[in-house]
């Protein structure tokens, strides 16, 4: 019983992490804090149910999710945070509540407010592991997380584009010295933000449905995990998600899956108390 | 009472690979102005932020008047008797001048609670340290000015406010980090009249950081020398322009300077 | 200077007199519906404290606001106690858990602040939800609110709504005007500076958010007597973001602001409320215009419009020092 938890709580942690890392990419490189990430999901979790019901295939309806995705967060960027880049951390995370308002609304007006079932794409019946009983869908999905965060990982390790990522990430002013374009390294982030969050949506739809508030409590969660890493670690805020997903599948299993999202702020304030800079987090910082 | 107003030992600090001090150790007299000078990057900023805590060395000690500074955090240095100015100037935009000032009292604040229901006591206070503000701003001409929005205000002015602001609190070690950064000939020369003319009215025990040489040879009665995180030289203004070290590192951070 | 002050005391009591004679003027719905505003006022006056002063986010305010309405309701169901320390009781419910997450989240940086608060809102709409001492979407009704023994009725209670609503104004500015909202604002601007000046950075932001939390449980008091009845559903994560909204939208770090921006952000979904969707998006676009555009919200606008008002008009017999200023500031001063 208790492996059987942790395994499906890994499952369902794997997908929290696209969302953790979502939040991490985007903050590391324009410390916005975006309250959109979830959103974005949302919203490409109901362009695949639309291309779905139109017939089109679950590879098409991704691949379409995707694309509709990156167009919102870039266009996110273009329209709105652009004009605010140097302003306070605090009027970033403003605007991206409003654009969390727009989103719902338009969300809303176009699908409904009410939820709405998504198929699963991947074949529902279990499989023995290790003893535990397992759906084999649970399994595809981890595995798909997981090609996904190690795609992130290597393209940010190995590609030009990746490595000057980083350089941002470091040093702007240092990074623009050194003939890294800034401005198409932001617009990127913006789009690589968008597809953790569409594949986030896409995957968790089967299994939460579709809905303008499917990815509230998936926000809340993403950022739990990424407080782990102290707001700036991938690995940490992967390790946070994956921690999270197993800790409220167990919480659930014994007390209820009303407590689930309780849980994740327990786990932050948890976090915060021992180790505030996160797992991976520390060191000297520049002060003066 | 010892001579030693403020010494330091033996402080050291590394970032990451940096060692941006290593073994430093000074000591100030009551009533003197320290210099403490040395080329860009030598350690000088990250020296005041250790003193001031808002650095952890990694080994080393200081002690101000007998209290060990170790056990001590930012934001008791105030009410300690130090106060900093800093090297980018640190005003607060969202306050006037006059608040700006009065923020330098605020160690003053014994009971947060009837400060902020502005019971009569504490009002009685809020006045007296309104007079005071402005005996202070008009010690540094400030006077003027004290309605005014930060924004507004020259270049020169937002230095002296930043003075203000410290010398309100009435330290008796008051740090200036690079106080003639970003002035003009005439400004610098304003600001070594002001820094002499602190120590003689109020008697206070100074410490100037600075790049600029001139300055620190008009007002320093004594200098450290610091490069690449070490002392190198300590003397007076005379025997350090002549210490031969001394005049390599500045040739040095020049040499430098123009192969940038 | 001087003037200033003095316009800014007309408007005041201006306002105040249309406040108390409103009742008598218009329907008793819209009587209700002001007292909704000033609820909102309270707690937004909190809300700006902490963010348009001190440079903190909260975005879990419903959490608090929340427990305040159930301290009331709760209190008054199950102990009988009355209007007055219900609210206070509320409030002090409120701080206190306020309190304990500030002490923790407050430790590093801001940002941290906003993450947790966000957790929190959920956490405490999910015990709302699940405990069943406090009966979750079923909800708590309570009677109607007792003063000395006295019933109120919706028009007594709308003056005692005024009555608190400008206690805490003059208790906001008081705090403002003294030597701690001095180191409030002082952290918003540089948290270095404020440091080295003395202001205990822990200790201070606690503060604030502690402030922040105790206004919004008396708010949530005020709340469950005003509508006489609770349930989970109320105290969810919209909420806490159009507390935030009304702060930002009205003018961070004005009193004035709290104001305007509590009237806007009851009366806009009100009005649309027919229209949830486009309400949505119509508040979303105004908050991304105001971010963007017009950062000190409404009260700034307000402001920039009396100068240009003042200039039209020609009052250019005694323009004062501060008129002069103002006007360079928007740009006007080679009309
Ligand atoms: N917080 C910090 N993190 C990393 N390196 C730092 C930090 N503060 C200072 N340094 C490094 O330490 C050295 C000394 O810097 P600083 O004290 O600012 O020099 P100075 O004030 O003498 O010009 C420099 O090499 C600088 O890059
Ligand atoms: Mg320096």
């Amino acid at each position: 019983m208790l492996f059987q938890l942790i395994l499906s709580g890994l499952a369902t942690g794997s997908l929290y992490a696209l969302t953790a890392l979502g939040i991490v990419l985007i903050f590391n490189n324009t410390r916005t804090i975006n309250i959109a990430q979830g959103d974005f999901g949302m919203f490409g979790a109901f362009i695949a149910l639309m291309a779905l019901s139109s017939g089109l295939g679950f590879g098409g309806a991704l691949v379409l999710s995707i694309v509709a995705v990156i167009l919102i967060a870039v266009l996110m960027h273009l329209l709105v945070m652009r004009w605010i880049e140097d302003a306070d951390w605090l009027i970033l995370l403003t605007a991206t509540l409003g654009v969390y308002y727009v989103l719902h609304g338009v969300s809303g007006w176009l699908w409904g407010r009410d939820t709405k079932s998504f198929p699963d794409p991947f074949p529902k019946e279990p499989i023995e592991f290790l003893g535990a009983m397992i759906s084999k869908g649970h399994i595809f999905v981890m595995i798909i997380a997981f090609v996904i965060g190690g795609l992130l990982f290597a393209f940010l390790k190995y590609s030009k584009w990746g490595t000057a990522m980083r350089a941002l990430k470091e040093d702007k002013y240092c990074a623009s010295l050194m003939g890294i374009p800034i401005k198409t390294i932001i617009i990127l982030t913006w789009a690589v933000g968008g597809i953790m969050a569409a594949l986030s949506g896409f995957l968790l739809a089967p299994i939460i449905w579709v809905s303008p508030g499917m990815m509230d409590t998936v926000l809340v969660k993403g950022y739990a995990a990424a407080i782990f890493g102290g707001l700036y670690s991938m690995p940490g805020a992967v390790l946070g998600a994956l921690f999270i997903g197993v800790a409220e599948n167990i919480a659930g299993g014994y007390l209820g899956a009303e407590y689930k999202v309780s849980l994740a702020f327990v786990m932050i304030i948890i976090m915060l108390a021992i180790k505030p800079t996160g797992l991976f987090g520390g060191g000297k910082r520049r002060e003066v | 009472m010892s001579v030693r107003h403020f010494e330091a030992n033996n402080v050291a600090i590394a970032f990451g690979g940096v060692q941006a001090l290593e073994q430093v150790s000074i000591y100030i007299k009551r009533g003197e102005i320290l210099g403490l000078i040395g080329p860009n990057g030598a350690g000088k900023t990250t020296f005041f932020n250790c003193l001031t805590r808002f650095l952890e060395p990694d080994s080393g000690e200081m002690f101000f008047e007998g209290a060990d500074l170790m056990k001590k955090k930012t934001h008791d240095m105030a009410s300690l008797g130090i106060c900093r100015t800093f090297q980018n100037l640190n005003l607060c935009q969202n306050l006037n001048l006059q608040d700006n000032i009065l923020l330098g009292s605020h160690s003053q604040i014994r009971n947060p609670l009837a400060t902020m229901l502005s019971l009569a006591k504490a009002r009685r206070r809020e006045r007296e340290l309104k007079k005071k503000t402005r005996e202070v701003a008009k010690s540094f001409n400030l006077e003027e000015l004290l309605d005014s929005d930060i924004d507004s205000m020259p270049f020169g002015s937002k230095k002296f406010a930043e003075f203000a602001r410290a010398m309100i609190a009435e330290p008796r070690l008051l740090l200036l980090d690079e106080p003639a950064a970003g002035c003009n000939d005439e400004e610098t020369s304003a600001v070594s009249d002001m820094i002499m003319k602190i120590n003689k009215d109020f008697g206070t025990t100074i410490l100037v950081v600075e790049h600029d040489m001139s300055l620190v040879m008009k007002v320093c009665d004594r200098i450290y020398v610091l490069d690449s995180g070490k002392l190198i030289a300590e003397g007076t203004p005379e025997e350090i322009q002549k210490n031969p070290r001394v005049i390599e590192a500045y040739l040095g951070d020049d040499f430098n300077a123009k192969n940038q | 200077m001087l003037d200033k002050q003095k316009n800014n005391n007309w408007f005041w009591i201006a306002l105040t007199a249309l406040l108390i004679s409103l009742p008598f003027i218009i329907e008793s719905f819209y009587t209700y519906l002001l007292t909704t505003v000033g609820i909102y006022v309270v707690i937004v006056l909190g809300v700006n404290m902490l963010t348009g002063n001190t440079g903190q986010i909260t975005m879990g305010q419903a959490g608090f606001y929340g427990l305040g309405a159930y301290t009331a309701a709760l209190t008054a169901l199950h102990f009988g106690v009355p209007l007055i320390p219900g609210i206070i009781l509320g409030g002090l419910v409120g701080a206190g858990i306020g309190f304990l997450v500030g002490v923790l989240a407050l430790r590093i940086v801001g940002a941290f602040l906003a993450i947790a608060t966000l957790g929190f809102g959920f956490a405490v709409q999910s015990i709302l939800m699940n405990v069943p001492l406090f009966m979750g979407r079923t909800g708590i009704s309570i009677s109607k609110p007792t003063i000395f023994g006295i019933q109120l009725q919706e028009i007594g209670y709308y003056y005692f709504v005024l009555a608190v609503v400008i206690l805490f104004i003059l208790l906001t500015v008081s705090i403002l005007r003294s030597g701690v909202g001095r180191a409030f604002m002082a952290i918003k601007s540089s948290e270095t500076a404020a440091q080295a000046m003395g202001v205990n950075l822990r200790l201070y932001k606690t503060m604030a958010f502690t402030l922040s939390a105790f206004y919004a449980g008396v708010a949530g008091g005020l709340m469950a007597y005003h509508t006489q009845y609770i349930s989970a559903e109320t105290f969810n994560f919209w909420l806490s973001t159009y507390f935030l909204v009304a702060a930002i939208v009205g003018g961070l770090g004005s009193v004035k602001g709290s104001v305007l921006g509590a009237g806007y952000i009851v009366l806009v979904p009100y009005f649309l409320a027919d229209y949830q969707d486009f309400s949505f998006i119509f508040l979303g676009l105004v908050l991304i215009l105001v971010v963007v555009l017009a950062p000190e919200g409404m009260a700034g606008l307000l402001k920039k419009l009396r100068v240009r008002a003042t200039l039209l008009l020609g009052q250019n017999k005694k323009m004062t020092d501060s008129n002069v200023a103002l006007q360079s500031k928007i740009g006007m001063s080679n009309d």
